[in-house]
């Protein structure tokens, strides 16, 4: 071959790559799915489909029989067993459910590496939960799903196997109750996302420091309350929270590109008010900022930032900043200032969704005069804005003036997307020449 | 900013010479160790015959940077686009399956695989014989010894 390997590493590779194709790889028109791919690859594909589906290919033929239990991921989709209106249907369908996990897991002659289980409920109580883990315990399971929907008094109370699953990459659970597990961390753990799983603030601390290769972090529970949330994630690139914390710290976490914050504390049992710990919660919260390009500030997490003193920028710019979606009230004038100090300390910023919040039919007179400042001094200029997205869109006079004010400031943007609750409108054009920035 | 972007250069199993832009190749985690360490010299592909290596380059040049941006209009666009992408016949699908396995191209591969998916979801048994060019070779005996089993089937 006229190429010249420099090194061995790349003799090595080299002839890797120029192996001969063996005869599997010769495609001739007409062939079967059988004989076109490798049969690694098949396994990969029945991944793709509902769990249902995969195991019926065992219908196919007697070359597909037993396909199924070899592959490597295993998905089981509610949809496969929904549950009925009807209670007698629905613990049917259960009944299919725990039928079909059984015999799969049971069957099963190859290595589960995936195995995701997403259902609304499970009537028959959670005995059968706790023996799929033990039996997944001889798998090397490197992502892990289980999401059980509603049921808020009665949470799953999670397998301790799960504890032993060193190899695990990804892990999801919502609705399980974890506090009675000694955590000690997933040593390559790269993506754990916990939905309605109550932790206290010191276990979730632990457990996120003692997963060091994190990259991806969600906690969803609104009734969790973390008067100081430190998070120390070096290699945290996506940040998702919802609970209410007085103060969050974001140490060593210079990766960090993605944050979608949500509060609401009217939520927490312990803390009915807004959380006041600092002066001025959007500067402290600014500090976490660092290198972050998407932001997303939704439900009550905008009020939140706005406790305090609000300055007219923040003490330091953030060039990184390229999206940020902020959910609003507005009639709301100290959530329009905090809106504005954030815009205007992200100089790069491209993209600006606004969600609006509330439905109370405003007064035209009292709306008439709010920002009354901002129009006179014709605002901040926001040059780098191409991008505007609006979505709870209601026709509210309110929310046409504080738009008109956002549009007239930014005289570059391309385009203009509009949602309204019910259906998407268009004429995006006549939109913004109502707005007057054209 | 000002420097000139690097090429590299690739050789089909039919001998087709091609050029993409190095930030392309190292998406390509087979080869991404040659392209990193300089090489300069075209890199022989022997598994890949030219017009699918066309249509894999195709694919990664649409979608490289693209799948992150935020942009909504760029991603409905890449959507759409994908979708005429992939209108090919089933042995040009299964090829660029093998080729994207073959230089290790993770959203080419999961992409095709997925589309090979949809392709029988939903079918009865019968349209996924038909779509996968094999025929009934059970007995009636065989064919109900495993629909007992697995009763909890649905849409037998």
């Amino acid at each position: 071959m006229a190429m010249a390997a420099e090194t061995d590493s790349h003799r090595v590779l080299l002839d890797v790559l120029q192996q001969e194709p063996n005869s599997s790889h010769v495609s001739e028109p007409e062939t079967d799915l059988l004989s076109a791919l490798p049969r690694g690859i098949i396994e990969i594909i029945l991944c793709y489909l509902p769990l249902d589906e995969a195991v019926r290919t065992s219908l196919v033929s007697k070359r597909w029989r037993h396909l199924w239990k070899t592959m490597p991921g295993i998905l089981f989709n509610y949809k496969s067993f929904p549950v009925a209106e009807i209670e007698e249907d629905a613990w049917y369908n259960e009944l299919k459910l725990v039928e079909a996990v059984g015999q799969v897991l049971e069957n099963h002659a190859g290595i589960i590496q995936k195995f995701v289980i997403c259902h609304p409920n499970l009537l028959f109580g959670h005995t059968n939960i706790d023996q799929w883990m033990s039996r997944l315990s001889n798998f090397p399971v490197r992502e892990f799903a289980l999401c059980l929907w509603r049921r808020h008094d009665c949470r799953y109370k999670m397998h301790h196997s799960l504890l032993e699953w060193k190899g695990l990459r990804s892990l999801e659970i919502c609705n399980c109750s974890i506090d009675h597990l000694p955590l000690t961390g997933f040593k390559g753990l790269k993506t754990l996302h916990l939905f309605s799983t109550p932790m206290q603030q010191e276990r979730f601390e632990y457990l996120v420091k003692s997963c060091p290769l994190l990259e991806i972090l969600s906690y969803s529970n609104p009734e969790s309350y973390f008067p100081t949330l430190k998070i120390e994630a070096p290699h945290l690139l996506c940040f998702n929270f919802n609970g209410v914390f007085d103060k969050l710290m974001v140490r060593y976490a210079d990766s960090l590109t993605q944050v979608y914050l949500r509060m609401e504390w009217s939520r927490s049992d312990k803390s009915k008010e807004i959380p006041k710990a600092c002066t001025s919660n959007l500067m402290d919260f600014s500090k976490c900022l660092g290198n972050v390009k998407i932001l997303h500030v939704k439900t009550q997490f905008l009020k939140y930032l706005m406790h305090g003193y609000v300055p007219e920028r923040l003490p330091i710019p953030f060039p990184n900043m390229r999206a940020i979606a902020i959910e609003t009230d507005p009639t709301c004038q100290a959530e329009f200032e905090a809106i504005l100090c954030m815009i205007k300390s992200f100089p790069c910023l491209r993209s600006l969704t606004i969600s609006f919040r509330g439905t109370v039919e405003d007064d035209p007179e009292e709306i008439a005069n709010q920002f009354v400042e901002h129009k006179q001094r014709r605002m901040v200029q926001l040059p780098e804005i191409h991008q505007v997205e609006v979505r709870g869109f209601s026709d509210r006079f309110s929310e046409l003036n504080f738009l008109e004010l956002f549009l007239r400031a930014s005289p570059n943007v391309m385009r203009l997307w509009w949602w309204t609750p019910s259906r998407v409108k268009g004429g995006a054009r006549e939109r913004r020449r109502w707005a007057g920035c054209d | 900013m000002s420097s000139k972007k690097k090429v590299i250069t690739l050789r089909s199993s039919d001998g087709e010479i091609f050029e993409v832009e190095e930030a392309v190749a190292l998406e390509w985690l087979t080869i991404k160790p040659l392209v990193e360490s300089g090489c300069t010299d075209a890199i022989p592909l022997p598994q890949v015959t030219g017009n699918i290596l066309a249509k894999v380059i195709e694919y990664c040049k649409k979608h490289i940077g693209a799948s992150e941006s935020e942009d909504r209009k760029i991603l409905y666009e890449l959507e759409s686009w994908d979708a005429d992408f992939i209108k090919v016949d089933q042995g040009t699908l299964f090829d660029l399956i093998r080729a994207a396995d073959y230089l290790t191209i993770k959203t080419l591969f999961e992409f095709t695989c997925q589309t090979v998916a949809d392709t029988i979801k939903h079918k009865t048994i019968e349209e996924v014989r038909h779509i996968f060019r094999e025929s009934n070779d059970f007995t009636p005996e065989e064919e109900k010894e495993i629909r007992g089993k697995s009763w909890w089937l649905q849409g037998l």
